[in-house]
């Protein structure tokens, strides 16, 4: 259920409960408990090659409230729920093998595969350190578009890392309209 | 007082003021009182820290703290979630640029957060490492933001490093912090 434009209440009416459970109850349940808000990791390695970004997949979840992502189709998707277009945070953590290669290590957030909506660098590159990258990000987004994490390096074929619980791992979460 | 259940009314019920207190209630807990709070460094806070290995980021002084989630006389570094839920957390730090004229400047400039003092929930990694020897350089920075499920009582804390061998990096009042290091947190949702 999505947010409902709150009512503007007139002198002498007299609410009913359908009312009160729609504008008061939902719209408060809505903004504590069911905006749709998503974690999500591989729990193995990704191989990424050089000179390629490569969609991090997901394998499980850490939350889920509103299936904004599948652990069987398109794993590397958060997708926006119906009846939930809005203002959407989202992140994603990327940690690769060490490897001193190359010239860069990146990783990026789109939308609907095509636009670019953050991306930040990472480092070092180091043969013995693994290189680390946050990416923040925030979107209006429209029901049915997603979000994907993705990363890149320029140094050989390379893993990302499954690594504690932020490698490689993204979340997002609805945050107004 | 946290979050309440939100009741489902029912056609011909006469509300009481009890349960609009309720709808009072928690409409405060999401516009004021849901925890929220911004912690930094002061002035007076150890800024020694032992190279090539992580190191705990503490705070000594509170913007603001709505809800007693950090404590500026023990275990400084920790943020924590006083109430079950989503939180938005976040940590910037900044380091001093680096002087040829002492050690070597090292290859990295971390930053880690920590669920609980023990597994890593978000990282990244901070840059440029710059010469200050010549008059012309930038200090260092670096920032995460992630999303995390916490019970009551969960904390977070960020931690740093780097691999330079000189002790320039933590000298004098402005680095390598300079009262820019600071971590937030929110409750978002349940």
């Amino acid at each position: 259920m999505a947010y409902t434009a709150d009512r503007t209440w007139v002198s002498g009416e007299i609410p009913d409960g359908a009312m009160f459970n729609t504008y008061i109850r939902d719209n408060l349940k809505w903004l504590s408990t069911d905006k749709p808000m998503f974690r999500g990791y591989s729990s193995a390695n990704i191989s990424t090659g050089a000179n390629t970004w490569t969609d991090m997949t997901m394998d499980t979840e850490r939350f889920d409230n509103a299936s904004i992502h599948s652990t069987v189709s398109q794993t590397a998707r958060m997708t926006v729920p119906a009846s939930s277009a809005g203002k959407f945070l989202a992140g994603g953590h990327l940690e690769w093998a060490a490897n001193s290669g190359g010239t860069t290590r990146e990783g990026r957030i789109r939308v609907n595969d095509s636009t670019v909506v953050g991306q930040q660098f990472g480092g070092p590159r180091s043969a013995s350190i693994a290189a680390r990258a946050m990416v923040p990000a925030f979107y209006a987004m429209a029901v049915a578009d997603w979000f994907s994490l993705q990363a890149f390096q320029d140094s050989t074929t390379l893993n990302v890392l499954a690594s504690g619980n932020y490698s490689p791992e993204a979340w997002c979460l609805w945050h107004g309209i | 007082m946290a979050y309440q259940t939100d009741r489902t009314w029912v056609s011909g019920e006469h509300p009481t003021n009890a349960m609009f207190n309720v709808i009072r209630d928690n409409l405060k807990w999401l516009s004021t009182d849901k925890p929220m709070c911004r912690v930094t460094f002061a002035g007076g806070d150890n800024l020694n820290f032992t190279h090539s290995a992580w190191n705990d980021i503490v705070f000594g002084a509170e913007s603001f703290d709505n809800a007693a989630m950090h404590s500026i006389a023990s275990a400084t570094e920790r943020v924590i979630a006083q109430a079950a839920g989503k939180f938005l957390y976040g940590c910037t730090i900044s380091w001093s640029r680096w002087d040829s004229g002492s050690g070597t400047a090292g290859t990295r400039r971390s930053l880690q957060t920590l669920l609980n003092g023990a597994t890593v929930i978000a990282a990244n990694e901070g840059g440029p490492i710059t010469d200050d020897s010549g008059g012309a350089a930038l200090d260092g920075h670096v920032s995460v933001l992630t999303c995390y499920s916490m019970a009551a009582a969960d904390y977070f804390g960020s931690q740093f490093q780097d691999n330079a061998t000189a002790s320039n990096l933590n000298s004098g009042a402005t680095s390598p912090f300079g009262g820019q290091h600071y971590s937030w947190a929110m409750w978002v949702g349940i």
